[in-house]
């Protein structure tokens, strides 16, 4: 019974060549007019002793029919994805096309860094000229003519004029225009007769300013171990040693833990577990009075850093010049 | 400056070893940069010379045999000097020698020679030997002669600061390590014996000059005799850095080595009359020095001389005639000192820096002049067999007295943020060397005169600071109070350019602010603003462009094969206005090569309209109205430049850099370059933009091909259309052909028109209407026609 119909409707799903002829196919055999639905509804027609049989026999097609549909549906899927694929394909292997964004540079970036690491202790950021006279870079910073202090500031001459050795003189200016308490950083480029692997001509310093009612050397202490870990990693520690600056006193060489071996020495650090990144200090009282601020009343810390300095020792860099060279792959890195 | 361990250590016993003193130092601020370690190494003995003979194969060489008291050598050497008898310094085989080679046993044209005589250059106490070393000491034979002579010494490389002159000598440093080990700083050796006559009889000494010479000491020895120094004595030198020279030399430098006082001998015979007249030099005198060049004086050198002649540029350097030779007989010493004022001026106006200068510049101790001719003295009668008078001329008229300065307690506590105890406070100043005396709220102190750099309450809180040890100063949080905004507003405009061309592709570029006069002149006709005392010629002056360290930058990457450069810089340049310099803050640009190297379906190049495209860029995130004017500009390509406008001002200049450029730079290809005014873009810009009401109603476009004459500014047109009609949302240009059916001196210009109401729907008729009547205007006023007829 029903043999030849299963072995012609298997035959007809096995042949059908899209999804489309399935579904119609589908339809045809057991959709609501279909050739089994036909055949389920004309049991009731058969003789009430062969319907249990025939009912059982129907059903059993009907499923293996369904499953046959089922099985048959899977596998032109599988084949229609595949085409689809072949058509739609693309090698996302093949590199990206890019629209090519540019680099910071990492002096830039480092600074950005230190700027925000300031301005979030309260620190405000100012800016003053390149050009200076002597008055304001060295005077006015208890470096009178004649210091022997000045041989470490080789400076650059423009008839009376000159390049300022460092950002200090745009804290005498502002000293000299706003009254205490003041907490400032200012950044920029200064210049120095100097170029090899770790000196350049022209470098950018940071220097920051903080005059306050008793400010003292824990305050110093405070501020700049912050900086350090903010910008080097917090297990970094700090150590003043004891330096000489004109323009402050008592004065200090900072030092920062060796990130690579974390104080017990290494080839990085000199086998010292220490490596120098700023210097700093008590603002001298003469400076004080070179800009009318009573050194009585007022107390405060300096401190100052070359960008650069830092920047080579974030970033593992040897040569100060590859700052200037700005060879397009050192600056992809940043 | 240079510290042999051992002579440290002469002055001061301590139980640290020598790395823990480099790092007590160190942390108490005199910095030791290194401990340098000599590479000499085995055994090195004394013996002596039993047998000398010729080689057997060669007449230029003896062979030798030595016993060290025990054992026998054999030795082949060139040296014709070596006598039977002599003692001499044997290196075993197996010894590394200063120079860090290995002395070995070899067969020398067929005699073994076992072991090696050594030269002092070979012991590394002389620059150059021409023969073996024989020893003159009473040194028993078999010595360990390395040990004997510390020949393995370490020596100090330490950094002082300027403030520190009395750290400039050995006994300073011991001073500073005997307060930090709390041990005791022991004195110089000063005995010796006078003769019977006086220093008066030889020496007369006259100050004309009290301002440069405010104190001057003189000695007299007779009958020294000069030879070689000795060895420890030629060791320390050579490990302190300086050459021996011969025994009188040599001690004036150890003594200036030990004590940080320079000193100076003169050969008696050489000065008239004994008599120094110490005076300013006049302007333009001249004098040979002992560097063997002739100096044209300043009139403010100070100088020693006598009635005749220069005998010493004071405290820089001595003449070439009146020092000490071999045939020097009675001696005169001095002990001096000067004004660093007046030796630092002098010794720029010079341009000599001696041992002598560095010292006297940074201030020695006025007050020490005697003890430090008592240990010359001392030393010469020693080494070099000088008999002493009695007495020293000593001109002294205005004596520099020690400085007082209080320190209050509270004040100390104040800066350093702790509190010291009294016991500690007085302790560390006593082992300084100054007189404390307690006052209950203060303290009253009396400073040395060998420490010029201690002179207020603050320089006494840092001496105390740093002996105690900043470590056990506690941190406190500052109160920092946040005054306003941290970053300005030009700060932050700066910022966001920077980020506006970072994302347009352009990578950030800082160079030197310095440039070549030579090729500013040449590519920009320019004066520029020269330095006066440049470092090289190619950084004879300052920039007065952004250009030429963005051309530099190019030009490097260019030589390395890397050709699509799109870079800026954010930074000063320098001008003359109105003969003052000026710096102002500019924004360069600069690109070349592929305009999107990282698209390789994309290979155009950059052109002019790029360029362009980022100043419309800018002007579009910044709200300026920035716009080009066409311009004939030097230094740029003709046809391809032009001014950058901003309401009315000048802000900029764009272009195509002239092929001047890419000759004196080696570079290919088209560069176009642009640079604006940041304070003047600054000032101009909106920080709030006004905003338009956006409409909904449908948009109609209209598009038209117009053919536009080569010199034509097409920005009239475009303004032409955006005030044609109230309606009109947005002009631009579609497309820009030039090809085979344009006429060769013309450009096809597509302009489009979108037209749109706030307030309804716009009619495909009410537009055209428009569209047609504006374009017939546009025709008619700029003499332009349509591309398509
Ligand atoms: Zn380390």
């Amino acid at each position: 019974m029903f043999e030849q119909l299963k072995k012609d409707t298997l035959q007809q799903i096995a042949n059908a060549s899209d999804l489309e002829q399935l579904e119609r196919l589908r339809v045809a055999l057991l959709g609501k007019k279909g050739v089994i639905t036909e055949q389920v509804k004309g049991i009731g027609k058969l003789p009430a002793e062969e319907r249990p049989k025939a009912g059982k026999v129907l059903n059993e097609l009907k499923e293996e029919i369904q499953k046959a549909i089922e099985a048959k549906k899977e596998e032109l899927e599988r084949i229609e994805s595949q085409k689809l694929s072949q058509k739609m394909w693309v090698d996302v292997t093949l590199p990206g096309i890019r629209r090519r964004v540019g680099h910071k540079h990492p002096i830039m970036k480092t600074l950005e860094e230190i700027e925000i690491i300031f301005v979030s202790m309260g620190f405000k950021i100012v800016e003053g000229p390149e050009i200076e006279d002597s008055w304001h870079n060295f005077d006015a910073l208890n470096t009178p003519e004649w210091h022997p202090a000045r041989d470490e500031h080789d400076s650059f001459y423009l008839d009376d004029l000159l390049l300022r050795t460092h950002t200090s003189p745009v804290q005498i200016r502002t000293m000299l225009s706003e009254k205490p308490p003041i907490a400032i950083i200012s950044p920029g480029r200064v210049y120095r007769r100097d170029y090899d692997a770790t000196h350049l001509p022209m470098f950018t310093q940071v220097e920051g300013l903080y005059v306050d009612e008793d400010v003292s050397v824990g305050h110093l202490k405070y501020t700049l171990e912050k900086f350090a870990q903010e910008i080097f990693g917090k297990q970094r520690r700090i150590r003043l040693r004891p330096s000489f600056f004109p323009f402050t006193e008592p004065s200090f060489e900072v030092d920062v833990s060796c990130g690579v071996c974390g104080g017990k020495g290494c080839q990085a650090c000199g086998y010292s577990g220490w490596l120098e990144i700023l210097g700093a200090g008590m603002v001298h009282p003469n400076v004080f009075k070179n800009v009318g601020y009573d050194p009585e009343r007022w107390t405060g810390f300096a401190f100052g850093m070359g960008v650069e300095r830092i920047t080579m020792l974030k970033y593992n860099i040897k040569d100060m010049r590859d700052f200037v060279r700005n060879d397009k792959r050192f600056l992809e890195n940043f | 400056m240079l510290v042999p361990m051992e002579w440290l250590k002469e002055y001061v016993q301590t139980k640290w070893s020598d790395e823990e003193i480099a790092n007590r130092l160190t942390m108490a601020g005199v910095s030791v940069k290194n401990i340098i370690m000599p590479p000499i190494k085995g055994k090195i003995l004394s013996a002596i010379v039993k047998k000398v003979y010729k080689h057997p194969h060669s007449d230029k060489l003896h062979v030798c045999e030595l016993f060290d008291g025990t054992g026998l050598y054999r030795t082949v050497t060139s040296d014709m000097n070596v006598n039977e008898g002599s003692v001499v310094a044997v290196a075993m085989p197996g010894t590394v020698l200063v120079n860090g080679s290995v002395v070995e046993s070899v067969s020398i044209k067929g005699v073994l020679s076992e072991v090696m005589m050594c030269s002092l250059q070979e012991l590394g106490l002389e620059t150059k030997s021409e023969h073996v070393y024989q020893i003159e000491e009473d040194i028993p034979l078999g010595e360990d002669l390395i040990r004997y002579w510390k020949l393995d010494d370490k020596t100090m490389e330490v950094e002082i600061t300027p403030n520190r002159p009395d750290c400039l000598g050995i006994i300073g440093v011991a001073r500073e390590l005997a307060t930090l080990c709390d041990g005791t700083l022991q004195q110089p050796d000063m005995i010796f014996d006078a003769a019977d006559n006086h220093v008066e009889d030889f020496v007369k000494v006259t100050i004309e000059d009290l301002d440069g010479c405010p104190r001057y000491c003189a000695g007299f020895m007779e009958s020294v005799e000069i030879r070689p120094s000795p060895i420890w004595l030629r060791r320390r030198l050579i490990n302190a850095g300086i050459r021996p020279i011969n025994n009188v030399v040599d001690i004036s430098n150890y003594v200036m080595l030990e004590t940080g006082h320079p000193v100076h001998i003169f050969d008696y015979s050489k000065v008239i009359d004994g008599h120094i007249i110490v005076r300013k030099a006049i302007k333009g005198e001249e004098v040979k020095l002992l560097d063997e060049k002739t100096y044209a004086l300043n009139g403010i050198e100070t100088l020693i001389a006598d009635k005749e002649k220069i005998l010493a540029v004071g405290g820089i350097m001595g003449s070439s005639q009146s020092g000490v030779s071999d045939l020097t007989k009675d001696i005169i010493l001095e002990v001096a000192y000067f004004n660093p004022v007046r030796i630092r001026r002098s010794s720029k106006a010079l341009n000599i820096k001696s041992d002598a200068s560095y010292r006297f510049e940074r201030g020695v101790d006025p007050n020490d002049a005697l003890m430090v001719m008592k240990r010359l003295v001392n030393l010469i009668e020693k080494i070099a067999y000088g008999k002493a008078t009695q007495g020293f001329v000593d001109v002294y008229p205005r004596k520099i007295t020690s400085k007082y300065v209080t320190l209050r307690k509270s004040r100390l506590s104040k800066v350093l943020g702790v509190t010291v105890e009294d016991e500690t406070v007085q302790k560390i100043l006593s082992s300084l060397g100054m007189k404390v005396e307690d006052m209950q709220d203060r303290w009253h102190v009396e400073i040395p005169t060998f420490r010029p750099d201690v002179s207020i309450e603050e320089d006494l809180i840092e001496e105390i600071g740093r002996i105690h040890g900043y470590e056990k100063i506690t941190q406190q949080i500052p109160k920092v109070s946040a005054s306003g905004k941290g970053w300005s507003d030009l700060n932050t405009f700066r910022k966001t350019i920077r980020q506006l061309l970072i994302g347009s592709g352009f990578d950030e570029t800082v160079s030197l602010s310095f440039a070549s006069s030579k090729v500013v002149k040449q590519s920009m006709n320019v004066e520029p603003l020269r330095l006066k005392n440049p470092m090289t010629e190619d950084m004879d002056c300052l920039r007065p462009s952004l250009v030429f360290g963005l051309i530099d930058s190019l030009s490097h990457n260019a030589k390395r094969q890397i050709k699509d450069v799109k870079f800026f810089e954010i930074a000063k340049v320098y001008n003359l206005e109105n003969r003052t310099p000026v710096e102002r803050e500019k924004i360069g640009v600069i690109m070349t090569g592929q305009l999107n190297e990282e698209d390789y379906t994309d290979h155009r190049f950059v052109s002019m309209l790029n360029l362009k495209g980022v100043l419309d860029e800018l002007s579009h995130h910044l709200s300026v109205d920035l716009q080009v004017d066409p311009a004939q500009i030097d230094w740029l390509t003709p046809g391809r430049s032009g001014y950058v406008q901003l309401e009315n001002e000048t802000v900029g200049i764009m272009g195509m850099l002239n092929s001047k450029f890419n000759q004196i730079y080696d570079i290919k290809g088209e560069i176009y370059y642009m640079e604006l005014d940041l304070e003047k873009i600054f000032t101009k810009s909106k920080t709030v933009k006004e905003l338009k009401e956006i409409s909904s109603f449908p948009a109609v476009r209209r598009d038209i091909s117009l053919l536009i004459p080569v010199g034509f500014s097409s920005k009239q047109i475009l303004s032409f259309f955006e005030k044609s009609n109230e309606y009109v949302e947005k002009v631009g240009v579609s497309d820009v052909y030039k090809g085979k059916d344009i006429p060769q001196d013309m450009v096809s210009v597509t302009f489009y028109v979108i037209y749109r109401a706030s307030d309804r729907s716009l009619t495909d008729d009410e537009v055209n209407a428009v569209f047609e009547g504006t374009v017939s205007d546009i025709e008619k006023q700029f003499n332009v026609k349509r591309r398509f007829m």
